[in-house]
């Protein structure tokens, strides 16, 4: 080997150094990822899903989320391998369900490649975009977006972001996006003039982009919960008073990737729901619940509401949002179902937990396992009706559909108009 | 030039090591606890505890972003496990997921390149800040190495990594890549001249 190819070989031996081993993500094989590849400033992926508090209670879980399945599809399970059973969600709703959810709602619409520019303020009735705006220089892009329960107010953090190159001017700019430092503004929207106002939020300390994972701001609009995947930060934005938790263990909070709704709030703002995953090779995932006015700093005391496995034959988490509804009864989330038997057999589905019980519910909208991804985008206060986005769009090259927003009500889904949309950065 | 075991870090390792036979429709393969697993997932979560760092660490030094690295190969195991019935030899689905992240590599290069000229339209890059790591000395010459293979077209790019990082002949190249060992060593062949070549005008 003369001195070049050492060179080679010792420059490729060290850039390939740089993965360590305990940073391998878990495989994510029982819903389908998405295929949009972004190079994202480095939020992790995390595998996927989970259910099941006790061993004891998976059988109960299970059966009870295919009577509850089977008594809303009309039809029972076929077992036999050769005919997989074709289901392809709920049924289609009236416009008029449109109207059980929040009229307006703020969307990063992505662009190839980059995040997004622009955010818009759409009409979840005619899906139209009311109000676009930009990020005030020097800022170049939205990174999260985050829904106060007025429909009006919404928190969206943003920073300066630099065109990645391919090589060294790559690797450059890849840095100085994940070090970029991450600001918060309020947009406040206002439907008579159709006008939208940015204000710049007072968050104490410097964020760098590829610390923040999550933000959630409570549903009054005056605290923001910020996820950092081994600690959560609540900051009141009147005083700029922080108070944070930290998880001692091994694995992260936060969800999949991370990516979409991290957080949900109870409408009192007390208590705050987050996932906890277990780690590398652990994706067993803890939905758990933090009362934000209890004194102390561990997430170790946050009390676990669900507990998903990653495994067949159980009820699953999917690795997206998992919302508690405002009156605090409910979490509600995408989740998966694989027989060990025959995966061809298996499903997913939109299914509604008791949060005193941690049982399931409702099961509505359900996908054959492969079909593509289901995400929970918004839940009423009751969870009786949900923005979910389904695969029942147009069909890809790959073979699953496209995703597309819609409401989900009495078992029925509505789409929104122009709601094709893969991605996950939107917020009621 | 290699030790057997670091090459298997690395990605290169073979197959028979993890030995899942055919049965019908279902593999088995030793599970991370020892234990046979015998369903497609089973085997296919088998392979990809074993493999996934080193195909990571392949996708990340094709692409240099480590995001998209992480989601070619979780595309590329998942593409295994979706196909695991229909392969022919299950013996093969290591070489075949280091051929699907190579093509995965292709594709998110494509997007970017395509990206960046329509970006490149709209806004001009602000100016470069040089990091800390940046100016440590050894890190600038891998990095101006990695930087002018990354220029390389793409056969010869990733005739360099597989000969160079994962140790695999040019046959095994060659399979990987889908062209003929020839090919193969005229890529790397006209690679590292290529390679020694911008290095020598950089410096």
């Amino acid at each position: 080997m003369n001195q070049l190819e050492e060179k080679l070989a010792t420059a490729l031996r060290q850039a390939g150094e740089q993965i360590s081993p305990d940073s391998v993500p878990p495989l994510r094989l029982r819903t389908r990822r998405r295929r949009v590849i972004l190079p994202r400033l480095p939020r992790r992926w995390m595998s996927w899903l989970t259910p099941l508090a006790a061993a004891a209670a998976v059988a109960g879980v299970v059966a009870a989320s295919l009577v509850i399945s089977a008594t809303f599809h009309g039809h029972t399970r076929n077992a036999g391998p050769a005919s997989a059973p074709r289901w392809n969600g709920s049924p289609l709703g009236p416009p008029s369900a449109l109207h059980g959810a929040p009229p307006y709602f703020v969307e990063l619409p992505a662009q190839a490649l980059i995040y997004a520019r622009t955010a818009t303020v759409r009409s979840t009735v005619t899906g139209r975009v009311l109000v676009t705006v930009r990020p005030p220089r020097p800022y170049q892009v939205f990174t999260w977006v985050s829904g106060a329960a007025d429909d009006r107010t919404f928190v969206l953090a943003a920073q300066r972001w630099w065109n990645t190159a391919s090589g060294q001017a790559g690797t450059l700019a890849q840095n100085r996006d994940n070090n970029a430092r991450t600001v918060f503004f309020k947009l406040t929207f206002d439907p008579a003039t159709r006008t939208a106002h940015l204000t710049r939020l007072a968050v104490p300390g410097k964020i760098r982009a590829t610390d923040l994972a999550g933000v959630g701001i409570s549903p009054d609009g005056t605290r923001l919960a910020l996820s950092f995947r081994n600690s959560i930060r609540i900051i009141t934005l009147a005083t700029g008073l922080t108070r944070t938790w930290t998880w001692p263990g091994h694995g992260w909070v936060g969800n999949f990737k991370p990516d979409g709704q991290i957080f949900s709030w109870s409408a009192d703002g007390k208590t705050l729901a987050f996932q906890q995953w277990g780690g590398y090779l652990d994706s067993t995932v803890h939905v758990r619940l933090l009362d934000t006015t209890a004194p102390g700093n561990s997430l170790t005391a946050a009390k676990v509401i669900l507990t998903f496995f990653n495994k067949d034959d159980v009820l699953t988490i999917a690795p997206f949002n998992t919302l508690l509804t405002a009156d605090g009864s409910r979490i509600v989330t995408a989740t998966g179902f694989s027989p060990r038997q025959d995966p061809r057999l298996g499903y997913q589905n939109i299914t509604e937990f008791s949060v005193r019980t941690g049982k399931p519910v409702l099961s509505q909208d359900k996908f054959g396992a492969l079909a593509g991804d289901q995400i929970v985008l918004w839940a009423s206060p009751d969870g009786r009706a949900l923005v979910v986005s389904d695969p029942r769009g147009a069909k890809t090259q790959d073979g699953p559909r496209a995703n597309i927003f819609g409401v989900l009500a009495g078992n029925k889904f509505t789409p929104i108009p122009h709601g094709a949309r893969t991605q996950n950065q939107v917020a009621w | 030039m290699t030790s057997a075991g670091e090459a298997a870090e690395r990605g290169g390792e073979r197959l028979e090591n993890m030995s899942p036979h055919s049965q019908g429709s279902t593999a088995v393969a030793p599970g991370p606890a020892g234990l046979p697993v015998t369903t497609a997932e089973g085997a296919v979560t088998a392979l990809y505890q074993a493999h996934a760092l080193g195909m990571i660490r392949l996708a990340h030094i094709m692409l240099g972003d480590r995001a998209s690295a992480e989601d070619v190969v979780q595309e590329a195991f998942y593409g295994l496990y979706r196909r695991w019935s229909a392969l022919a030899d299950t013996g093969n689905a290591i070489a075949y997921v280091r051929s699907s992240v190579l093509n995965g590599c292709r594709s998110v290069l494509r997007r970017q390149s395509r990206s960046r000229d329509r970006a490149d339209g709209q806004q001009a890059a602000p100016p470069p800040e040089i990091s800390a790591e940046a100016a440590a000395i050894t890190l600038e010459e891998r990095q101006e190495v990695l930087r002018a293979m990354r220029r390389l077209p793409a056969r010869q790019r990733e005739a360099l990594v597989l000969r160079f990082y994962l140790d695999l002949s040019a046959e095994e190249s060659a399979a990987t890549m889908g062209i003929g060992p020839g090919s193969v060593r005229s890529a790397i062949h006209r690679g590292l001249a290529s390679l020694g070549r911008m290095l020598q005008e950089q410096s």
